[in-house]
C-alpha cells in the first residue's frame, strides 16, 4: 500500500520536473520544417499562401543540395553585434529541428537586422565573396521591405553556389568558429557533471519540495484518520422522476481566430559547428 | 433514583450483553441467555422503572430553567443512585443512562431515563466486544508506518469503554420540484476560426423523492460526572475515558462520533433495557424540535442534489427555484454503539472512537518525526536522481 502511494508521489514529482524541465529549456517556434527546409516565421511576414510558396522553393533548393535551408524570422530585437551569438545559439539549442549541414537566413524584424550563418559543409562554399554577392543580392528587396523575394533570392543564390562547388581560393574572413560557453564544453565531455552544476539546484528544489510534500501528506493522513463522508445520499434515498422538460431559452455563438504559430520546446545536445556568417 | 440489574438467573452473578454471541452470558457461571429470555424475565422491572418517569420529567425542567436563568446547575444535574449489589451511593451525570458502579463494577441500568418521550425507538446492539474493538485499532495502526515505537500498545487499551450514543434518524417522503438554468457547450472549428455556441435551457424536474437515516447527534456539551474513588483498576481506566470524552470541547466530540458512521441501520433492533446492561449509555438531551431546523435544511440540500443529479448533460447549472412537499416524516431515537478509547501517549491524551457495529476507527495519531523525516529524505533523493537522469536526458 505504502508502496504503491509512493511511486504515484514519485510519478507526480517526476511530471512536475519534467514540466519545469520543459519551461525552463529555451523555446523554439518551428512552424514547418523537415531535413531539408526550415521555416520559422515568428514575425508573422509570411501570408498562408506566401508561406506555402517559399516552403516549396526551400524544400527544392534543399533536395538539391541535400542541405538544409533554412528561414527564420523573429522579433527578437537583437543588436547587429550580437546577432551572431546570439542565432548561433539558437542554432544549437535546437538541434532536434536544425540539421548539421545548414544554411540559415534569419530576420529580426523588431531590429531590422539580418544574418545568414552556415553550419557543416555549407561553410565551404559561402566565402566571403560569395557572401558579399549574396548581400547585393538580397539588398534591393531588403530595402523595399519585399521579405518574400529576399527569401526566394536567398535560395536561389545557395541553389547557385551549391551547382558551382567549393571556391578553389575562396577566403573565410568572416568565418566564426563555435564559441563554445564553459557550459557548453561542460555538457559536451560530462552531462552528469553539468547537470549537476548547472541544474542541480532546482533538481534540489524540487527533490525538497517531493520529500516536503510526502511528509505532508502523510501528517495530514494521520492527522485526519479516518475522516470520511459520513452520510451516502446514494445508498440512502430513492426517486421517481414525474416530470422533466428541459425548455430551449436562447444560444448564442462566438469566435476566436487561431494564431497561425505554434511553438514547441526542446532542444538536444550537439556540436556547435558554427561557420561563415554575414549581417546586414 | 431507582436502578435496573440485571442478574444471571443460574447464579445470581451481575449479567452483561455479550456482543460477540449477541446474547447474555455469566461471567462466573458461564451459562448464556438469548435476549428474549432475558427481556422476559425482567418484563416487569423494566415496565416499574418506566413508572419513575416522572424524575426524568423534573430533571428536564430543572434544566430549562437553568437555561433560561442562565444559572449554573452543575450540582443539580449530578443523580445519586444506590447500587442495588453493594448499597454504595454513586453520582452520575444527568444525561448517564447506564454505568457501572464504581465501587463493585455491577452494571446498572438507569431505566428511568430512558422511559416514556426519553425512551428510544431502537437500538443498535453492539457487535464488536472490547478484544474486537482493540483489534480493529490494532489493524488501523498496523496500516500506519509512521507511528512512534511502542505506540500501539496493548496496554493502553485498558482505558476503553463501550458506550451507547443518542441519535435521532430521521426518514422524509416528499415531492420536490426544481427549476434550474444549463448550459450546453459545442466547438468547432472553421478555417482559422474556432467558433464556441452556447445553448442555454431552463429545466423542469419534479420527483417523488425518498431520504432515509438522515442522523443528528442528541448529546448536547456537558460537564462531566463527578469523580468518585473508583474500587479497581478496571473501574479507574473506564471512568478515565469517559472523563475525558464528557470534558471534550462539543464540536471535536462531535466529530469524532460523526467520523465512525455509517451504522448499519437495517440492524437496528427494538429498544431493551437490557442491551445497556455491561455499558455505559447516555440519554438524549436534544429534542426534536430543536433540530428539525437543521434536519430540513439537509433534507432541502439532498433532495436538490437529487434533482440536480438528473440534470446530466447541462454544464454550469444554477439553481432558479425550489419547492417541497412532505408527505411523511419519521423520527427514530436511536442508540448507536461506539467504544471509547482515551490514549495516552507522551503525555498526551489521544482520544479515539471505533464503531462498536463495524470497527471504523477515528481520531488523530501521532507521527514518528524521524522515521516521517527519514522517508522523506529518501523520497526526495529517489526524485532527485530521476531529475538528474531526466535532466541528462532533456537538457
Amino acid at each position: 500500500m505504502i508502496k504503491t502511494r509512493i511511486s504515484v508521489k514519485i510519478s507526480a514529482a517526476a511530471l512536475v520536473l519534467l514540466l519545469l524541465i520543459s519551461s525552463v529549456a529555451t523555446a523554439f517556434a518551428a512552424t514547418d520544417f523537415s531535413s531539408y527546409y526550415l521555416i520559422s516565421d515568428d514575425a508573422g511576414l509570411f501570408d498562408s499562401s506566401s508561406f506555402n510558396g517559399l516552403t516549396e522553393k526551400l524544400e527544392s533548393v534543399g533536395s538539391h543540395t541535400s542541405w538544409q535551408i533554412a528561414v527564420v524570422t523573429t522579433n527578437d530585437n537583437v543588436s547587429s553585434s550580437n546577432m551572431d551569438s546570439h542565432y548561433n545559439r539558437l542554432y544549437d539549442n535546437n538541434r532536434n529541428y536544425f540539421e548539421s549541414n545548414c544554411v540559415m537566413f534569419v530576420i529580426d524584424n523588431a531590429s531590422g537586422n539580418r544574418i545568414i550563418l552556415t553550419h557543416g559543409e555549407t561553410e565551404s562554399y559561402f566565402s566571403d565573396q560569395r557572401m558579399n554577392e549574396m548581400k547585393s543580392a538580397l539588398k534591393p528587396y531588403l530595402q523595399s521591405g519585399d521579405m518574400l523575394n529576399a527569401c526566394y533570392t536567398f535560395a536561389d543564390k545557395t541553389q547557385e553556389f551549391y551547382d558551382a562547388g567549393i571556391p578553389s581560393n575562396g577566403s573565410y574572413d568572416n568565418h566564426v568558429e563555435g564559441t563554445e560557453t564553459a557550459d557548453q564544453k561542460l555538457r559536451k565531455e560530462n552531462k552528469f557533471l553539468y547537470v549537476l552544476t548547472k541544474w542541480g539546484w532546482l533538481m534540489g528544489l524540487i527533490a525538497l519540495a517531493a520529500g516536503g510534500i510526502f511528509a505532508g501528506v502523510n501528517v495530514g493522513r494521520y492527522k485526519f484518520n479516518g475522516k470520511s463522508g459520513t452520510y451516502n445520499l446514494k445508498e440512502n434515498s430513492s426517486m421517481k422522476l414525474l416530470d422533466t422538460r428541459d425548455e430551449f431559452l436562447y444560444k448564442n455563438t462566438t469566435s476566436t481566430v487561431i494564431s497561425s504559430g505554434s511553438s514547441s520546446s526542446g532542444g538536444s545536445g550537439g556540436s556547435s559547428s558554427h561557420g561563415s556568417s554575414g549581417s546586414f | 433514583m431507582a436502578t435496573m440489574e440485571y442478574k444471571c438467573p443460574s447464579c445470581g452473578a451481575p449479567l452483561s450483553f455479550n456482543p460477540e454471541k449477541q446474547n447474555f452470558s455469566c461471567e462466573y457461571c458461564g451459562s448464556e441467555f438469548t435476549v428474549q429470555h432475558i427481556q422476559s424475565l425482567y418484563a416487569q422491572s423494566e415496565k416499574t422503572e418506566s413508572l419513575n418517569e416522572q424524575e426524568v420529567r423534573q430533571s428536564e425542567e430543572q434544566r430549562t430553567k437553568a437555561q433560561k436563568t442562565g444559572e449554573e446547575f452543575n450540582e443539580d444535574f449530578m443523580v445519586s443512585y444506590s447500587c442495588p449489589s453493594c448499597g454504595a451511593e454513586i453520582m452520575t451525570a444527568e444525561s448517564t443512562a447506564a454505568t457501572e458502579c464504581y465501587y463493585c463494577g455491577n452494571p446498572v441500568v438507569l431505566g428511568s431515563r430512558l422511559s416514556g418521550e426519553f425512551k428510544p425507538d431502537s437500538v443498535i446492539p453492539f457487535a464488536l466486544t472490547k478484544d474486537m474493538a482493540v483489534d480493529a485499532f490494532m489493524k488501523m495502526c498496523g496500516k500506519k508506518k509512521f507511528l512512534p515505537a511502542g505506540f500501539a500498545n496493548k496496554k493502553q487499551f485498558e482505558k476503553m469503554q463501550g458506550v451507547y450514543f443518542p441519535y435521532w434518524y430521521v426518514d422524509e417522503k416528499m415531492q420536490s420540484s426544481a427549476v434550474a438554468k444549463g448550459k450546453k457547450v459545442r466547438h468547432w472549428t472553421s478555417g482559422n476560426r474556432r467558433y464556441t455556441e452556447t445553448s442555454t435551457y431552463r429545466l423542469f424536474r419534479t420527483g417523488d423523492i425518498e431520504i432515509r437515516n438522515v442522523f443528528e447527534e442528541a448529546l448536547r456539551d456537558k460537564q462531566g460526572a463527578p469523580t468518585q474513588n473508583p474500587q479497581s483498576t478496571r473501574q479507574a481506566n473506564a471512568q478515565e475515558a469517559m472523563k475525558y470524552l464528557d470534558n471534550y470541547h462539543m464540536q471535536q466530540r462531535h466529530e469524532m462520533l460523526q467520523c465512525v458512521h455509517p451504522f448499519d441501520v437495517s440492524k437496528a433492533v427494538p429498544f431493551s433495557m437490557s442491551y445497556l446492561s455491561g455499558f455505559k449509555a447516555e440519554k438524549r438531551e436534544i429534542g426534536k424540535q430543536e433540530i428539525m431546523d437543521t434536519i430540513a435544511e439537509r433534507m432541502d440540500t439532498y433532495a436538490k442534489q437529487l434533482l440536480e443529479d438528473t440534470m446530466s448533460g447541462y454544464q454550469g447549472v444554477s439553481l432558479e427555484n425550489y419547492s417541497d412537499r412532505t408527505f411523511d416524516q419519521r423520527w427514530r431515537y436511536t442508540l448507536l454503539p461506539v467504544w471509547i478509547i482515551t490514549y495516552k501517549f507522551k503525555g498526551q491524551i489521544m482520544p479515539f472512537a471505533i464503531n462498536g457495529q463495524t470497527g471504523k476507527t477515528y481520531g488523530k495519531l501521532p507521527v514518528a518525526g524521524g522515521k516521517l523525516a527519514l522517508w522523506g529524505a529518501i523520497v526526495a533523493l529517489i526524485v532527485f536522481i530521476i531529475a538528474v537522469l531526466g535532466g541528462m536526458f532533456f537538457l
